[in-house]
């Protein structure tokens, strides 16, 4: 409510810049006087023309023929094979198996005695938003100035120089949803990005990939805005916050599909006026249409439950509950509902709500047969992905369950792509995926296996062995080191 | 009175210690397994007696008494105890709970005299984690942040905390099931030097030179004055009585410094204000170590990192990289390695000894940086930090290499006393098995 006067203010603002801009485009508006047509609107007043506003401006190199030989490949999908073979053309997959014949002209890779996996995803990361050096100024991934943010987009806060890309590349990290944080009841969209040199986040974005909406259960929103005498300040003022947005939310998609209606079946000059767009809703109204995939910050058993049941009461799906330190508790719910959930092994007890973490966490919800993931949510963590995926499996099968690392790779590749909507593009080692591939100098996950070779599209984006002269980001360009106290700096 | 008070309650709790080493009548035979000694050096194929709790053979070959309980060791490894060298593990519960979290003390008054010992509580959760992770001693530090705390989680924003210079003064804890853990309080003075110092003193890291070089020379004139300064007979000092007297085995060079500095402009300085002021010093941090690695070596000052910090998290930690360890350890520096202060993630530590050897640390000088290293700096600690014939078993049995994620501790051992693995984590873990 205290933000509307705020929202109108811009949204006119806008219409006005659009109309100058209208006025004065060139080419297609060539004949927008003829025969008293009304004046084209801005694409940015109508949703309709304005699904993709800040398109993915990623065009990946040319792969060419490559043929990786001679590995243990953990496919993403279950399987494992030894003495496998990947075959990547013009930036696809496009044959896994044992021992494939080599394709003519293919450039061969040797990988034997080396293990081969999808490239990995962490579907909770703040790079960019929250970006290296973590000074004040950098500080853009939460926006905590109303407890309904659903109108902010993380991207317009991803600062592609953040060094911390690069790390997780690393990592083997080759996909990166980055999220606004978690102050707020409906913190904005996520974005999907490759894990790519940019000068802007569209030169990331990942081609096709859905928005998610950030939603946040439990402690910080009631922290937030109950420490500032607002509301919410409790758990159940969350739950009522979620149930009042999604009846505005259900009310503007109403006036939407009424407009479009109106306007399939308006003939001739008759073309009805668009209701006025507001961005908030416009987001929430994405979700109930299946849109843009619900995102949901949440630990607690007992608060996931009860988001399902607002999922039911107002038509929409959560594609994962993030954090869920107490998955565990409720895997049937989860599988029942197909939400994944994306954990870590070993953090806990940093809050009330973390309190009952525990690190078989992920192999339980697996072994249940519900969709397991693992996230970092950290700068650091993200560059050790399999590790900490090893973490959860070996305390797994300390209580029996026999996950077995074809299964586990699965947790930072198939799992996570299916969560954030982009499975049928990457994730898997599957023919006809984009070629997302990680070579690691042994089993990934070893503490002492590195990646050696990073694939993004079928392009080398990293090689361990001939690795970059200059640091990616531009801020570790130049910056002056080691030479000054060694002696070495003057000319 | 106060202090005659505090000397008798510790010396009393590390009777208690020595004490609880005893253990039912067994002898246990471990044979086969891979015996890593305090300097991390492997003997492949010994055998390990521990009779009532006493290392009693611990070689290839070691004859096995008639009686005991064979545990087959092959494929499996043998390592002293570890320790987790900075850490707040024993004073928090739930970090953002502060009513069960000491480790944020903030009182101008008492900051040097800050001592976390008395805030130990042996009963908290995060200890049978950690042990059940081999860590069998920790170095709970009071808030010394390393290079990395900056990106702060969770809907915060991220920043720089305020806090009071000094930090007080570490404490060595065993991570048994005892009443009475701490072993040696009181181990140094802690104080972070560079960004957030400077945030402390009021805007500039020479200001907080300023502030110690004036604290140090307030400590060398009390030292000098006590009679004087008891009748009100002295100038005005920078501290308060407290903590001019916990400064005292600082300045005499009997206590070090635990110094969180991560700029290589500011490990110079810290090394030359050591020199200066005659101060021993342990560094802490140092992700720009390796810059100045021979100074450092030079100075035969010890230093504990966190290998994988290799951010510019803050512009201090500009040039932080992954193979910091390795570069120190081959200036011959003396490298301890540590994970994160968060005690929740004590268990953490073998895997931060992993990276170290990923990124070009010999793996038996890894390992001697989470057993014997520390063990040796931090002094006082029995048969911590070493397997030794004739002394308290205080080692851990892994099912394979023990800086590998996929392994697990299979039996711990403190003071002579085997451990439970249990945990409350697992106690959740089973009860939702089953369910």
């Amino acid at each position: 409510m205290r933000s509307r006067g705020g929202r109108w203010l811009v949204t006119g603002l806008a219409l006005l810049l659009a109309g100058c801009a209208t006025g004065q485009g060139t080419g297609h508006s060539g004949n927008k006087d003829k025969g008293g047509d009304k004046q084209a609107l801005a694409p940015g007043l109508d949703a309709a023309s304005s699904r993709d506003p800040f398109p993915s401006r990623y065009k990946p190199a040319a792969s060419g023929l490559v043929a990786l030989t001679g590995a243990t490949v953990l496919t993403g999908t279950g399987a494992r094979i030894e003495n496998g073979t990947v075959i990547i053309r013009d930036g696809r997959i496009e044959a896994v198996g044992a021992g494939l014949p080599v394709p003519a002209g293919a450039t061969i890779v040797d990988a034997a005695g080396r293990w081969i996996t999808p490239g990995i995803i962490d579907m909770h990361s703040h790079l960019g938003v929250y970006a290296s050096p973590a000074v004040e100024a950098h500080s853009d991934g939460n926006e905590m100035t109303d407890p309904n943010t659903a109108q902010v987009w993380a991207e317009h806060s991803v600062w592609p120089q953040d060094p911390g890309f690069e790390r997780a590349l690393r990592g083997g990290v080759t996909t990166l949803q980055l999220l606004p944080g978690s102050a707020n009841l409906f913190g904005g969209r996520s974005v999907t990005v490759k894990n790519v040199t940019a000068r802007n986040v569209m030169e990331m974005k990942f081609p096709g990939a859905p928005y998610g909406l950030k939603m946040a259960c439990g402690e910080n929103p009631k922290r937030v805005y109950g420490d500032k005498g607002r509301a919410p300040g409790s758990r159940m003022a969350n739950v009522a916050g979620y149930r009042a947005a999604w009846i505005e939310a259900a009310e503007y998609r109403r006036k939407w599909d009424a407009y479009y209606k109106e306007k399939q079946e308006a003939k001739g000059d008759k073309q009805p006026d668009p209701p006025k767009r507001d961005l908030q809703l416009e987001t929430l109204a994405g979700v109930l249409s299946g849109d843009i995939l619900v995102q949901n910050h949440c630990y607690r058993a007992d608060e996931m439950s009860v988001m399902l049941e607002v999922a039911r009461e107002f038509g929409y799906r959560v594609a994962a509950f993030h954090h869920a330190t107490e998955a565990y508790k409720i895997s049937d719910l989860l599988k029942q509902d197909n939400v994944c959930i994306a954990t870590w092994a070993h953090w806990w007890g940093f809050k009330m709500e973390a309190y009952d973490g525990v690190p078989a966490n992920a192999a339980m919800v697996h072994r249940a047969g519900a969709c397991a993931v693992i996230h970092s949510d950290d700068e650091t963590l993200i560059q050790y992905l399999p590790k900490e995926a090893a973490q959860a499996m070996a305390e797994g099968n300390y209580l029996g369950l026999g996950i077995k690392e074809e299964e586990a790779i699965s947790w930072i590749t198939a799992n996570p792509a299916k969560a954030i909507g982009v499975q049928d593009k990457t994730g898997t080692l599957e023919p006809g995926k984009m070629a997302d591939v990680v070579v690691w100098n042994g089993n990934p996950f070893s503490i002492y296996t590195l990646a050696d070779l990073v694939y993004i599209d079928g392009v080398p984006q990293f090689d361990r062995a001939h690795p970059p002269a200059e640091p990616r980001s531009d801020f570790e360009l130049g910056q002056a080191g080691a030479e000054i106290f060694q002696g070495k700096g003057a000319k | 009175m106060m202090r005659g008070f505090k000397q008798m309650l510790l010396g009393g709790a590390v009777l208690l210690a020595g004490l609880g080493t005893t253990a039912g009548a067994e002898t246990i035979a471990i044979q086969g397994a891979t015996l890593v000694n305090g300097s991390g050096v492997s003997t492949p194929d010994a055998t390990i007696i521990i009779k009532d709790g006493i290392v009693t053979a611990a070689a290839p070959g070691a004859a096995v008494p008639a009686g005991a309980t064979l545990v087959e060791g092959k494929g499996k490894v043998v390592t002293p105890g570890l320790f987790v060298s900075s850490s707040d593990i024993g004073i928090e519960e739930v970090s953002a709970v502060k009513e069960t979290n000491d480790s944020n003390a903030a009182n101008p008054r008492i900051s040097v005299a800050y001592d976390p010992s008395y805030a130990v509580n042996p009963a908290s959760s995060l200890i049978p984690l950690a042990r059940a992770g081999g860590i069998t001693r920790a170095v709970v530090m009071p808030a010394v942040a390393f290079g990395d705390g900056a990106h702060i989680h969770d809907g915060e924003t991220a920043g720089h905390v305020d806090e009071p210079l000094f930090q007080g003064q570490p404490a060595l804890i065993h991570l048994g099931a005892a009443p009475d853990i701490v072993v040696k309080p009181r181990l140094g003075v802690a104080l972070p030097f560079g960004e957030s110092a400077a945030s402390s003193a009021g805007g500039s890291r020479a200001l907080s030179v300023a502030i110690l070089k004036a604290a140090l020379e307030d400590v060398r004139h009390y030292a000098a004055n006590k009679g004087a300064f008891n009748q009100g007979g002295t100038r005005e000092y920078s501290l308060s009585r407290l903590d001019l007297e916990a400064l005292l085995p600082v300045v005499r060079g009997e206590a070090p410094l635990f110094l969180a500095v991560h700029r290589a402009a500011d490990i110079r300085v810290a090394l030359r204000l050591a020199r200066e002021e005659k101060l021993r010093l342990v560094l802490m941090g140092a992700e720009e170590g390796w810059m100045v690695a021979g100074e450092i070596a030079a100075a035969s000052v010890p230093v504990i990192i966190k290998p994988t910090t290799n951010l510019p998290g803050r512009f201090e930690t500009q040039h932080a990289r992954l193979d910091n360890a390795a570069l120190l350890e081959k200036a011959g520096v003396v490298v301890i390695l540590t994970g994160s202060a968060d005690g929740h993630y004590a268990n953490q530590v073998r895997f931060q000894a992993g990276t170290a050897v990923a990124y070009g640390m010999p793996r038996d000088k890894a390992l001697a940086a989470i057993t014997g290293r520390p063990a040796a700096l931090f002094g006082g600690t029995g048969s911590a930090g070493q397997i030794a014939v004739g002394k308290p078993a205080d080692l851990v049995l892994w099912g394979g290499d023990p800086l590998e994620p996929m392994v697990l501790a299979e039996r711990v051992f403190i003071n002579g006393v085997e451990q439970s693995l249990k945990t409350r984590q697992r106690a959740l873990e089973e009860r939702y098995l089953k369910r």
